[in-house]
């Protein structure tokens, strides 16, 4: 499944990034680019999807990909899907549904406090509900743990009730699930007298690949935390004021203090003097700013004619590889200039 | 509450271990304490217990992440909720949440390179510290084998809390490493309580092999024959995921699993837990396994490599039998262990080179940025906190990265070097010690107890492969296993509601 996910995302990106940028989405790196891309490819609700998948496993299955055919690379960072991908992709139609929960876009972190506060939970009401006091938490975020703590206190005289009601709300989501699916999700929980398996694990238990694992863990835990949004039995975990993803908050905090200068009509040397950084990432700041708010006066730092003799070519050009347009531009027009009228421009087209 | 009442109230004992409350009373009586006691024995419960009873806070230095947390753990399964970890791996978050209740806890752990901030120092001044707790208290010498440089500021540290009760505590003390330690805390009066360290019920075997094949074909003999709890220690992450998964083919009933510093902090957690739980048979690990791990069932400890000195190892091989029931430890050994291990120490150390590197800055520079020098030789976190102290201590540099060259003088620079090249003559004589033990014709027990003490206790179930032990004298209890294989309908009841499984099956057990 997970590479399903990785063809069909390499797919979505056209070869205009690396495959590297999917892994970077997928595990919700905090950088400019990232964000940028989530934007221009409408991949948000991908964003932070497997925060902890690690970058061998990315590569093990883009190596795989490759050698099995379905995709080529042209040099070190660039690549293109072949045929026998794009057969591949229309076959796999099915599993359209099992990517359901991914038409929706969620906040990660509230995702993430929901999600641990579901497992300690049911950690904690499976040993009490035995009188079983001692057992090592599965998760060591103080902040999680004083939640559960109040959540015990409020449901101690009817953990039972509790128990029987989330299984039978499991029983209604996991049914939904391959019968696969299911155990790995059931396997993995620590439970009294039972403790969660690792990953290499169930690895070895269902011989599938680990990030397929967590694909698989990932889309049920993402399933209840949406459908909690709706009044279910887990609703009471959602964390309190429910987030709704607003763009502002993935910029970086770094950028979020330039971002004031920004706004008080600093030009780039005053920022650079202003916050004492470099000047690239001074740069990077404001391509950042230009994608995520809608009120950054492009004009402020790139002039009109500059701005409109870029906008000209790229409304001409079907590539989005910035290196390419500016060798076809003037040399007068900086990678600055370009990368902020790009953002800009981008921005403008999905509205 | 006595001490007794502590122990039994808190952690349900019924009684303290040899030693335990000899140590209580001496603290309880504000008697600074240097303290030894075997792997297992209960070192903590000496400083827990009186932390419980008296008033103010126990802080404990602690160099070993993991072992802290898991000390935090342990504590808060007992219902011991007043404790509390402080190192660099907290988030934030954590850091503030532990702040903010400072002042309601009984027991703080610490590690010690926070100890040198200002801004945890200053919080610590204005409470009222009742015992400073030194764990693994050899790591202040420079002869231990964990020499840890935060360690040499513990002494001025201690002197700014007011000087609480100080309690050291180590599993491995020589006689080098006492001389250092008492050095080091020389304005206080500390009483000795030195135990026997050696361990009567377990029995050592050293096998010798010609390659990695052959030790892998004597562990599945020798676990298809003993079914037990087990950890197989290596040097290598890569082997204990080889080897790991060569038992899971070769023995589908023992349940196996490896363990190293690279696994996500979840995934370890999972392992422990497992292990601890008795869900888990065997366990390929690193030396990060282990340390804290308190299963008391565990019969069998094979060396598939060796460590690089006797107190690594007498750690590793305590961590067998602390039901005090007959339990075995198996070295594996082949000729070219000895290069690995010393490759090993290599990367302990800091070269020479990187020295004299490090002076042409000093000398050409006015300042200098360490992260970049660190950067630039790869050196680890260790290293660069032994240079950081070093070079601090000799006044220079100081916090603003400003070098002082009136004293990068020729002597500073080849006392330093001298120093370096003394201890890697040093860990080298720590490894052949290590390796003669195990290879000599002398008795095994003997030569590997030697260091710590000076009488050896009669071991009633065997004592080693040169005193005429054999494997075959080995009869523990084994264990049964069998797999569930349930509907992932069961699955779900018995996970979600254990309760109506044991009124529907009346108390029946399934392990």
């Amino acid at each position: 499944m997970f590479r399903y996910l990785v063809i069909n995302l390499l797919h979505t990106i056209k070869s205009n990034r690396s495959p590297a940028a999917i892994y970077h989405i997928l595990t919700g790196k905090k950088s400019s680019q990232t964000i940028q891309d989530l934007h221009v490819f409408q991949l948000h609700s991908y964003y932070r999807l497997l925060p902890h998948l690690t970058r061998q496993s990315f590569d093990d299955v883009i190596n795989s990909i490759v050698d099995e055919g379905l995709m080529m690379w042209v040099n070190k960072k660039d690549y293109t899907l072949t045929d026998a991908a794009m057969t591949y992709l229309t076959i796999q139609t099915n599993t359209t549904d099992y990517f359901h929960s991914l038409t929706h876009t969620i906040d990660p972190s509230a995702k993430y406090i929901f999600t641990e506060r579901l497992y300690l939970t049911i950690q904690t009401f499976t040993h009490r509900v035995m009188n079983e006091r001692g057992f090592i938490p599965v998760t060591d975020d103080v902040t999680i743990q004083a939640f559960v703590k109040q959540y015990y206190h409020v449901h101690k005289q009817q953990l039972s009730d509790w128990l029987e009601a989330c299984h039978t709300h499991l029983y209604k989501v996991l049914i939904t699930y391959p019968e696969h699916d299911r155990h790995i999700f059931l396997d993995r929980l620590s439970t009294y007298r039972h403790s969660g398996q690792s990953f290499q694990q169930l690895t070895d238990r269902y011989g599938s690949h680990e990030a397929d694992l967590r694909l698989t863990l990932a889309l049920i835990e993402r399933d209840l935390f949406i459908r909690s949004q709706q009044q279910t039995c887990l609703s009471d975990l959602l964390p309190g004021k429910q987030t709704v993803l607003r763009y502002p908050s993935l910029m970086t905090r770094s950028a979020q203090k330039t971002h004031q200068l920004v706004m008080r009509g600093y030009s780039i040397d005053e920022l650079i003097q202003a916050r004492q950084l470099k000047r690239g990432t001074i740069e990077d700041h404001l391509v950042e700013i230009c994608t995520l708010e809608d009120h950054f006066k492009l004009t402020d730092y790139v002039n009109e004619d500059k701005i409109a003799q870029i906008e000209t070519y790229l409304s001409t050009r079907q590539t989005q590889k910035l290196g390419e347009i500016k060798r076809n531009l003037p040399a007068a027009i900086s990678y600055l200039d370009l990368r902020l009228v790009f953002a800009h421009y981008q921005k403008r087209l999905y509205k | 509450m006595n001490a007794l009442e502590t122990l039994q109230h808190y952690f349900h004992y019924n009684e303290f271990q040899s030693g335990q409350a000899a140590v209580i009373d001496d603290l309880n009586k504000s008697q600074d304490v240097l303290l030894t006691l075997p792997t297992g024995a209960g070192k903590s419960i000496c400083y827990q217990v009186p932390a419980l009873m008296n008033n103010g806070l126990t802080l404990v230095v602690t160099p070993l992440l993991s072992l802290m947390e898991d000390q935090v753990r342990h504590l808060k399964a007992f219902g011991i909720k007043q404790v509390a970890a402080l190192n660099s791996f907290n988030t934030k978050k954590e850091r503030q949440h532990v702040l903010k209740h400072l002042s309601q806890l009984k027991i703080l752990y610490v590690s010690p390179e926070l100890l040198q901030q200002d801004w945890i120092l200053k919080r610590l001044k204005k409470l009222y510290i009742r015992f400073f707790v030194v764990d693994e208290a050899h790591c202040i010498s420079q002869w231990g084998h964990e020499f840890r440089p935060d360690y040499m500021k513990l002494a001025s540290v201690l002197h700014s809390l007011r000087h609480p009760t100080l309690l050291l505590v180590t599993a491995t003390l020589t006689e080098d490493v006492k001389r250092d330690i008492f050095e080091h805390f020389s304005e206080r009066n500390i009483l000795e309580h030195l135990h026997m360290i050696d361990r009567d019920n377990i029995s050592f075997i050293v096998e010798k092999c010609v390659s990695n094949m052959e030790k892998d074909r004597y562990i599945v003999d020798c676990l298809s024959a003993y079914h037990v709890p087990t950890i197989i220690y290596f040097s290598s992450k890569k082997e204990t995921e080889r080897v790991s998964h060569h038992l899971r083919t070769a023995l589908p009933d023992h349940r196996v699993a490896y363990y190293h510093g690279d696994l996500e902090n979840n995934e370890r957690m999972l392992i422990q837990q497992q292990f601890l739980s008795g869900e888990l048979d065997v366990i390929c690990a690193t030396s990060a396994f282990g340390m804290g791990v308190n299963k008391r069932d565990v019969r069998l400890v094979i060396h598939y490599h060796l460590p690089t000195q006797i107190e690594s190892f007498v750690q590793e091989v305590g961590r067998a039998g602390r039901d005090q029931l007959h339990s075995v430890s198996i070295s594996l050994v082949t000729e070219h262990d000895r290069l690995i291990t010393e490759r090993l120490i290599e990367g302990e150390m800091i070269e020479e080179a990187v020295l004299v590197q490090l002076f042409r800055l000093l000398d050409q520079y006015p300042e200098i940025d360490m992260d970049e020098f660190v950067d630039r030789h790869q050196l680890n976190e260790v290293h660069r906190r032994y240079l950081q102290n070093y070079l601090e201590n000799h006044d220079i540099i100081n916090d603003n990265k400003t070098i002082n060259h009136h004293n990068v003088t020729e002597f500073f620079k080849v006392e330093w070097i001298e120093t370096i090249t003394k201890r890697q003559q040093f860990k080298r004589k720590k490894l052949l010690e290590l390796l003669l033990a195990l290879n000599g014709d002398r008795c095994i027990r003997r030569s590997i107890y030697q260091p710590f003490q000076t009488k050896i206790k009669d071991a009633p179930f065997g004592c080693c492969s040169v005193c005429g032990f054999t494997l075959a004298q080995f009869n523990p209890i084994q264990l049964q296993t069998s797999t569930e294989k349930l509907s992932w309908e069961e699955k779900l009841l018995k996970r979600l509601r254990p309760h109506s499984e044991a009124l529907d099956w009346k108390g029946e057990r399934d392990d």
